[in-house]
């Protein structure tokens, strides 16, 4: 059965990395065509390498100068933490957190495990070896506590975030917001991710801890030492993870064959990665493009902004009482 | 409805509006800040609408197989002549640029639209007609452009040495508007006699004065500006003089701003708007003021304030003339709502522009003022349009008439 989940996996990163690489592509090709538009300081009709060059030109003139610190500063006030949505309006300021903030974190932190599950046994590195880095290796099992809590965290500050967008957009019927009928159906998958998110991990419990009478009783030892090294024995606590450990009691009580809930993760799993993948690559052709441009823009822009006021004359000039 | 062969050329766009077009969010901040949707209630003028069917024009031209995918749609000439109307009956106010929580340059988005609607030959009529004059007479009436100074002509005295004085020091830099439209003469003749009663060395380029090009800029049609700036730059440089200053927050853009742009080096002297000469002129102790005891507001054109950052220098003029009640519109400063008279959306859509005009009007008369006071010949113009028009009783005054006034008092 390990072997099988193994392969599964294997599968599943190889699959993903083909994904990963094939959208880089895409983008590189949408890169291409922006190029097409003007670059200032570049003749309208120089080749897009030169343009690009230019391009990467004034933005190493950024990093390599004072204004890489305005631009942080704005980057992460501005368009990590929205700040201007936040003076504006807190309700949509944590709706917005709790979508974006929530993906943001969990995308490092599939990072960081794909890294530490998948890479740094390709380098030759044991299980258990791995496992013994400090912090780091603990994400070689969704199952260590406080992995499984801040996974179980983010997946229920995603699902709060996205009761309030359908909220805010189908019962409160926001007059300044535009509803299109591909923004329906965005809005339905990413909602079915955060939900697909949380059975999956229901699942898995259920494949890993059902015994086999069909009972849920999750011990460490259940899991062979390659998945989980024993070093992890003390910090294992999938009970943390209390949504999904909840769910997969509930459903054992289903007392169901260990290989039947492997075949529904199967399908739950791939699921959840289909539409995750989905959804990546209409990215740069919907709305939700500003997701990679929006925290640059904002960056830049605000930079931008502050520097003409501060070349302004009279600058620094109280305003006068309203 | 027969889908167009039109594409997006790219060049009209800079890089970062590329990118600024992806960071669009679609919250519609845009839309409850946006003066002309507030009016017309039409779903293609709005920003979130602009932005939108750009990029779908664009992606369905370029990227082919991907864009079809996708769902990005070719549009049909009927979708780009109502596109046109939503890009060209826009103010350019640059409102929503204030409340975009990215900070996006709309202002400039939407010249960069109306470039590539101009490429298609896209956009109301009587923009040719603009071009025709402003490229042939070298104004926006069509009137003889040597006779710039018309606004003298009922002067009781005229400042001396006002057509073209060699080694002046200042240059007064009058404007189509201000030059050419009777019911703003006293714009060009308040400063004039305001330098002249503080002693400043002061010209006007006379019948060398040229659009400036702002109308033709903004209307996306910037490739003709480059000889107008050429000339206007070197007529100056002729002159000898060290500054020049406008009371047209649009031709002040123009030359602080477009100009060293365009032209791709720096000017050469100093470029002011009048306000902020006064300011100078009232710090230095230069212009005495006399009590003027009347209750004003002030409107922020949207050239002087949000595109140039000029909110202060108005108000401390004001501020400093003894007896004034000053008091602050509900909107003011970076969030001022539009007098109408931007964009050249008059001449697109008049109707709509003076239904934006009306409100503006009825915030002003809300303050209690019996005088909205602004810095630009057009905003002062079109708001005294309004009030007459809606019959509210406030007077439309330039900052200009109110210091000459109250120098005289």
């Amino acid at each position: 059965m390990d072997v099988e989940k193994g392969l599964n996996m294997t599968v599943f990163w190889i699959v993903h990395l083909i994904m990963l690489g094939v959208w880089a592509l895409m983008m590189l090709y949408f890169l291409s065509v922006w190029l097409k538009s003007r670059v200032p300081g570049v003749g309208m009709r120089a080749s897009r390498w030169r343009k690009l060059g230019a391009a990467i030109g004034y933005v190493l003139g950024i990093i390599f100068s004072r204004r890489i610190w305005p631009l942080l500063r704005a980057f992460i006030v501005e368009g990590l933490f929205q700040g201007r949505l936040l003076r504006k309006n807190l309700l949509r300021w944590s709706t917005h957190m709790a979508v974006f903030g929530s993906f943001l974190v969990m995308g490092v932190i599939s990072t960081l495990t794909g890294v530490v599950v998948e890479f740094l046994p390709l380098l030759g590195m044991s299980a258990e070896k791995v496992a013994a880095i400090p912090v780091l290796g603990q994400l070689f099992h969704a199952d260590v506590g406080w992995v499984a809590l801040v996974n179980e965290l983010l997946g229920l500050v995603l699902l709060a975030g996205m009761i309030l967008v359908l909220y805010r957009r189908y019962v409160k019927r926001d007059p300044q917001l535009r509803t299109n009928p591909i923004d329906n159906v965005i809005i339905f998958l990413l909602t079915l991710i955060a939900f697909s998110g949380i059975f999956t991990e229901t699942f898995r419990l259920l494949a890993d801890y059902t015994t086999a009478n069909g009972v849920f009783a999750p011990a460490a030892t259940m899991l062979s030492p390659e998945k989980l090294p024993p070093s992890l024995y003390p910090v294992w606590g999938p009970q943390w993870g209390f949504v999904g450990y909840a769910l997969a009691w509930l459903f054992g009580l289903i007392k169901a064959d260990p290989s039947v809930w492997q075949v529904v993760l199967n399908v739950v799993f791939w699921l959840h990665f289909l539409i995750v993948t989905a959804l990546l690559f209409y990215l740069p052709f919907s709305r939700f493009a500003h997701v990679i441009a929006g925290p640059v823009i904002v960056a830049y822009n605000t930079m931008l902004d502050g520097e003409s006021r501060r070349s302004r004359k009279g600058h620094g000039v109280p305003r006068p009482a309203a | 409805m027969s889908k167009t062969r039109k594409k997006v050329n790219l060049a009209n766009f800079t890089l970062r509006q590329m990118m600024e077009m992806e960071a669009c969010t679609r919250c519609g901040e845009c839309i409850a800040a946006c003066p002309t949707f507030t009016e017309a209630q039409s779903e293609d003028i709005h920003p979130l609408t602009k932005i939108a069917h750009i990029k779908d024009y664009w992606k369905a031209g370029h990227l082919g197989f991907l864009a079809r995918l996708f769902g990005a749609r070719t549009p049909s000439e009927e979708d780009l002549e109502a596109f046109s109307k939503g890009v060209f009956r826009c103010t350019l106010c640059a409102r929503c640029h204030e409340v975009c929580p990215v900070q996006i340059d709309t202002r400039a988005l939407w010249i960069a639209m109306r470039e590539q609607l101009v490429d298609w030959k896209i956009y109301p009529d009587r923009f040719n007609m603009l071009r025709e004059l402003v490229t042939t007479k070298h104004n926006i009436t069509g009137d003889d452009n040597a006779n710039r100074l018309v606004w003298t002509q009922n002067m009781d005295h005229v400042p001396e040495g006002l057509a073209r004085k060699k080694g002046a020091e200042t240059v007064y830099f009058a404007g189509c508007v201000g030059s050419m439209f009777p019911r703003v003469y006293s714009v060009p003749q308040s400063l004039a006699q305001i330098l002249e009663r503080v002693g400043e060395d002061f010209t006007t380029l006379g019948g060398e004065e040229w659009c400036c090009g702002f109308p033709l800029e903004i209307a996306g049609m910037g490739s003709e500006v480059q000889a107008l700036a050429r000339h206007n730059v070197e007529s100056v440089r002729d002159l000898g003089a060290r500054r020049l200053v406008t009371t047209c927050p649009s031709c002040y853009h123009t030359w602080a701003h477009a100009y060293p742009r365009i032209l791709g080096k720096p000017l050469g002297f100093e470029v002011l708007h009048a306000t902020e000469l006064l300011v100078d002129l009232i710090g230095r102790g230069k212009i005495e003021l006399h009590p003027f005891g009347q209750k004003v507001t002030y409107h922020d054109p949207c050239d002087l304030g949000r595109t140039s950052g000029i909110y202060d220098a108005p108000r401390r003029i004001l501020q400093a003339i003894p007896g004034i009640q000053f008091a602050e519109m509900a909107d003011n400063r970076e969030l001022s709502l539009c007098c109408g008279g931007g964009g050249d959306a008059e001449m697109a859509d008049p109707e709509l522009t003076a239904a934006v005009g009306k409100r503006r009007i009825t915030q002003a008369q809300e303050t209690g003022a019996a005088i909205v006071v602004s810095a630009c010949q057009q905003c002062t113009r079109t708001l005294g349009e309004a009030a007459r028009k809606n019959k509210i009783r406030i007077k439309a005054m330039d900052i200009n008439e109110v210091v000459w006034q109250a120098m005289q008092a």
